[in-house]
């Protein structure tokens, strides 16, 4: 199939299937809806990840930019769509991500299945085609529809208290792509009257013709989304309050959106952009790296587990974008790395809490104690998550934060004193992770006894399948990183190239 | 027929072999029965015991000559990352120590487990996967494996400190040990990072393995030529820190002590020079490349006696068996380290093996005398054990003579230590190790007389110990007994491949004074512990510092606890107060506007009263402008 029809095969199938659940195909019968959606899933990841291994040599962003012109539609100057590597990877990610939500969703969601599975799905679609498309409205609009449908969610299957921070996160997250459709619209309208087609490809073509100002507008549009998105420090509020109220079933949709929030970073801001990224390259490290040590610290001080989660999150992401930052090849596969690796194991250990959340019926850490005799799977799964998320080798998150940090010794651009400064702040950073990582583990399963009125229940076996596929994957990528930095070394090529050049 | 290498890759794996068989039958619902675990335990040690003497004929055999083979596991962005297997001498003394603690271990623990059956299989799993990780680590071929499995080794040390995780108070420390170890490790990590860039900066990019030991001469010459000597030291610096933290030296010595919680033949692992002197391999290791800036050994002199000193004052005031134990190891890692800052590095070498075999003689008889009592580890609750366990009593006065340096293995590098010191006129120095080897023959003998002389004075009769362990302690008094004296006599033939190596000579006058200050510890230990002639110094001041610590635990404490909380509450103010309510300011305003728009919309605004409110705020601004231009209005 060529990379044109599989894509657009790929971002509609899950729309289609969405539609299918919307429209009552399965008379609510929820058992059907469920096992119709997991399966789905499950079927569409393995296609995916078949189709993305098979052709993965042809995908190159740069081969997307070279394939054939497809016209869609004249109105909007014709449009081409196409999955490049960075893409390719983080639409699999989602497509897995989506796919253990959806073995989740059995015990999690218990009322609207018909409205959440069809939702995740419009979700996934809507993803997948920002991940792909190359034309200004789709894109934009796709990105609206993103946001809508993470609204739903959220507003539908979290507590009460998540609704005011759904409501927020819609406002900021459509403010920023009305910015971004004001910018595209000023693109569009320099691209047409050099008469020249207006879609992303030719943007990126042209983008050194623009003048500077357009420029600055335009990088500090993506940038606004990519800072809400991953998020950055002064937007992650909403997010925050998302995460610490939300449904375990709903994970993917606020990981997702750390995962767009690099790809539009490294596409839009780093790629097309690429002469004002130089300039701001150092200001995004050096505030990255404030962004790992704050967060970092905020969660040790948090007495929230689920809060405490979401700073540590946001530290996480903070290692992957000072990796980008270092604009060398190990950096940015490194930023890959991590972003897939964090994805999994914040998976894992966001599940594993709302679990523990759900034994103690709390959130909060001094209630809790002593699960470890009570639960032993759920601790055994927990400590190799945590193990991961602090960096222990053999797992993923090793193989990323070992390529971070010698992408940041193998950048071009700063100085030594400079980096060596900057990895003595991660090291910092990453040993207050890990701190925070253990206590948290120590103060949930060991400790002072506290399950005397908790509902005490080991993991149901899906959701020991569930972890059980997050584990495998880490360990694998933390053994064999090579799967994923093998693809990616090409595309951080032509984007490292472009800055030496 | 198997060739030597194949062997060694056995004998790396076995352990592991074994933790995965151990593993599937503890997972599986039919278990074997309880001597299983440890007969398939017994088997394995015995046979890497055997392989380990064979590699390490074959070393001495064909002197000179390094073992070595690369496996690459994987490439990353062009840099490929290998296991393999770097065998000289120094490894394959190692290797030897490993498997020979680790047969020990096994003997001794079967009946000390059977005492109260917790955690059997576990137990047993976690000894063969530690012995896999400390050969992994020891024959290591490069820098970036040995990095690797460090951190695994912290892992391993955390999951034994807290293997009886029911307890509150081993909860609490295992989490410090794994803190100071994690910094440990991500230190090293930074550092091994950093060579491994700059080394490949060099012309010498294809040198195979990535940062192997065999090239680690020339990579740290060519890194040194092409980089600012600045940012070299700090690479140097950074190995130093990392392994000074990773060998508990000061202020970083709690680490061991609080791992205390282990199982107790563990435990003695933990303090062996295996377990303690990590870090001091590694600069082993790593001596070519930081040979090269000399002014980073003051660092290893000063944090070495530091440790060295502290380490015997606190083990004066301990009053816990396992405690003293952990600060007498400590104390003696911290000689070597000091031996390492004066680029003694074959003594730092031979005194941290001499001493190590008198620790762990000295632990493990101790961990017969917690066995016999039914586990009372104070010594206040202890006395006049040498009727009831006269072997013991007998291996703890040669561990005690041995690391205090009066006789067999300890005398020998101590003597040759001392001696160098002499000769380099270096009297401050000599001095403080002076007093240290007093301290150590004190409390070492009051050690001895409180457990093993006088009245006992304990609740539990003790009971009779296995001849398993009283197996494994009579095996453990041959080495310290000999192998000082086979070392010194043979140290050409073990050290002739490094370059290094030169191990001095000692002064009889030193000797003989140094035996005169040991001699007078011993002397005044018998007097107070003994005939009680002398009742015990009180030196407020020193008890003090040595029951708080010398503050290392307050200093852990606030770098891992207290500052960072503190830091917490500033930053959660500021998220809770000022961001939240920059935050919600937007949301706010669009309020404010809504309501008076819906207000005029309605007409329910008194429009006088607005447009007063109007002048009023136009005034206040136009006199804040007049003011902030002029300064008239007061």
């Amino acid at each position: 199939m060529e990379n044109f029809s599989s894509t657009i095969v790929f971002t509609l199938l899950p729309l289609v299937a969405g539609l299918l659940i919307f429209i009552g195909t399965f008379k609510n019968n929820t058992v059907v809806i469920r096992r119709f959606a997991k399966y789905f899933s499950a079927f569409y990841f393995i296609f995916a990840a078949f189709e993305f291994f098979n052709r993965n040599t042809d995908s190159e962003f740069g081969n997307v930019l070279n394939s054939p012109f497809y016209i869609i539609s004249n109105a909007t100057g014709g449009t081409s769509i196409g999955f490049d590597t960075l893409g390719g990877i983080f639409a699999l990610l989602v497509s897995f991500l989506i796919l253990i939500c959806f073995v989740i969703a059995k015990s999690t969601v218990n009322s609207g299945q018909k409205l959440f599975y069809s939702f995740v799905l419009f979700f996934e679609s809507a993803f997948l085609t920002v991940l792909s498309t190359q034309d200004f409205c789709v894109f934009s609009a796709a990105l609206l529809f993103l946001a809508l449908c993470s609204y739903v969610l959220i507003f539908n299957f979290s507590p009460l208290r998540a609704k005011k921070a759904a409501n927020s996160y819609l406002t900021l997250n459509s403010f920023t792509v009305f910015i971004l459709s004001g910018a595209f619209a000023l693109v569009y309208a320099i691209l047409k009257y050099n008469n020249i087609e207006a879609n992303i490809l030719n943007f990126a073509y042209n983008s050194t013709d623009l003048s500077g100002v357009i420029l600055l507008l335009l990088f500090f549009a993506f940038a606004l989304i990519s800072a809400i998105k991953i998020p950055f420090f002064g937007f992650h509020l909403p997010i925050l309050n998302i995460i610490k109220n939300s449904n375990p079933a709903i994970a993917c949709i606020f990981l997702s959106d750390f995962i767009l929030g690099f790809f539009i970073f490294i596409k839009f801001n780093m790629y097309i952009l690429k002469d004002i990224f130089e300039i701001f390259a150092p200001i995004i490290a050096i505030l990255s790296i404030f962004n790992l040590c704050y967060f970092a610290i905020l969660a040790l001080g948090e007495k929230d587990l689920k809060k405490s989660f979401g700073y540590f999150c946001f530290s996480q992401s903070s290692i992957a974008l000072c990796a980008l930052c270092s604009i060398s090849i190990e950096g940015i596969c490194g930023a890959v790395l991590q972003c897939v690796s964090q994805s999994l194991i914040l998976l894992g250990l966001f599940l594993c809490y709302c679990f523990v959340s759900q034994i103690f019926k709390t959130t909060k850490l001094p209630f809790m104690g002593a699960l470890a005799p009570y639960a032993p799977k759920l601790a055994a799964f927990c400590f190799i998550l945590t193990l991961a998320g602090i960096g222990i080798p053999f797992t993923s998150g090793f193989s990323a934060k070992f390529l971070c940090l010698l992408g940041g010794f193998s950048t071009q651009i700063y100085s030594q004193n400079v980096i060596w400064i900057c990895n003595l702040f991660i090291l910092i950073g990453l040993t207050l992770g890990a701190i925070h990582l253990i206590t948290t583990f120590q103060k949930i399963f060991f400790g002072t006894d506290e399950c005397n009125n908790c509902k005490i229940s080991d993991l149901l076996r899906h959701r020991t399948l569930a972890l059980f596929v997050l584990s495998i994957c880490i360990i694998a990528l933390g053994v064999a990183p090579y799967i994923l930095t093998n693809s990616i070394t090409k595309y951080a090529d032509m984007i490292v190239s472009l800055f030496l050049m | 027929m198997i060739d030597i290498l194949n062997l060694v890759y056995i004998m790396i794996f076995s352990p592991l072999v074994c933790a995965a068989i151990l593993m599937f039958f503890k997972l599986v619902p039919v278990k074997p029965p309880q001597y299983g675990n440890f007969a398939i335990s017994l088997i394995t040690s015995i046979f890497t015991f055997a392989i380990s003497l064979l590699l390490f004929d074959y070393c001495i055999t064909y002197n000179g000559y390094t073992l070595e083979n690369n496996y690459p596991i994987c490439i990353i962005q062009n840099i490929p990352l290998y296991f393999g297997v770097y065998a000289d001498n120094l490894s394959s003394i190692f290797t030897l120590l490993i498997t020979f603690l680790f047969l020990i271990t096994n003997i001794f623990s079967y009946r000390y487990l059977l005492q109260n059956r917790q955690g059997f299989e576990r137990f047993y799993i976690y000894l063969n996967f530690t012995q896999f990780a400390l050969f992994c680590f020891f024959i290591s071929s490069n820098l970036i494996q040995s990095v690797v499995f460090l951190m695994i080794l912290s892992l391993v040390e955390y999951l034994f400190a807290n293997f009886y995780f029911q307890k509150p108070i081993s909860q609490t420390n295992s989490k410090k040990v794994f803190e100071i170890n994690i910094l440990a490790d991500f230190i090293l990590l930074i550092a091994s990072i950093a060579f491994l860039y700059f080394s490949t900066l060099t012309p010498d990019t294809t040198s195979i393995p990535t940062l192997g030991y065999n090239n680690i001469n020339s990579l740290g010459l060519y890194s040194f030529a092409s980089l600012n000597p600045l940012i070299f030291a700090l690479i140097c610096a950074l190995f130093i820190i990392g392994a000074i933290i990773k060998s508990a030296q000061f202020p970083f010595s709690p680490k061991t002590y609080l791992a205390s919680n282990a199982p107790n033949p563990v435990f003695s692992i933990i303090i062996s020079p295996l377990m303690l002197g990590l870090g001091v391999f590694l600069l082993f290791r790593l001596y070519p490349l930081l040979n090269l800036t000399p002014a980073i050994f003051e660092i290893l002199k000063i944090a070495g006696i530091m440790t060295a000193i502290f380490g015997s004052l606190v083990a004066l005031k301990e009053n816990s068996i396992k405690n003293i134990c952990s600060w007498m190891a400590v104390s003696q890692t911290g000689i070597a380290i000091f031996a390492l800052g004066f680029k003694m590095y074959d003594i730092s070498l031979f005194y941290m093996l001499c001493a190590g075999f008198g620790i762990i003689l000295i632990s493990f008889t101790l961990n017969t005398v917690c066995y016999s009592t039914g586990s009372q580890e104070n010594i206040k609750f202890l006395g006049g054990l040498r009727e009831k366990l006269p072997l013991e009593a007998m291996a703890f006065l040669v561990g005690a003579v041995s690391v205090s340096g009066f006789v067999f293995s300890g005398f020998y590098p101590r003597a040759t230590i001392l001696g160098n010191l002499f000769a380099a006129k270096n009297l401050i120095y000599l001095t403080l190790l002076l007093i240290c080897s007093f301290l150590t023959a004190f409390y070492l003998f009051r050690l001895y007389f409180r457990i093993f002389e006088g009245d006992y004075r304990g609740t539990i009769e003790p009971k009779r110990v296995s001849r398993a362990m009283i197996f494994a302690i009579i095996v453990l008094i041959l080495p310290t007994v000999f192998f000082g004296f086979l070392f010194n006599n043979y140290a050409n033939s073990i050290f002739s491949p490094l370059e290094y190596s030169k191990l001095g000579v000692s002064n009889p006058f030193v000797n003989v004074f140094a035996f005169v200050i040991s001699a007078l510890g011993y002397y005044l230990a018998y007097n107070i512990y003994f005939t009680k002639r002398i009742s015990s110094i009180r030196n407020r001041f020193l008890r003090r510092l040595s029951s708080e610590h010398f503050y290392m635990d307050i200093f852990i404490d606030f770098i891992f606890k207290d500052f960072i909380l503190f830091i917490a509450k500033i930053f959660a103010f500021f998220e809770k107060y000022i961001l939240g309510f920059f935050c919600s300011l937007p949301n706010l305003i669009t309020r404010i506007i809504s309501y008076l728009t819906v207000k005029f919309e309605a007409k329910n605004i008194n429009s006088q009263f607005f447009v007063s409110a109007l002048w009023i705020a136009l005034v206040l601004i136009l006199a804040s402008v007049f003011y902030f231009k002029t300064g008239v209005i007061r």
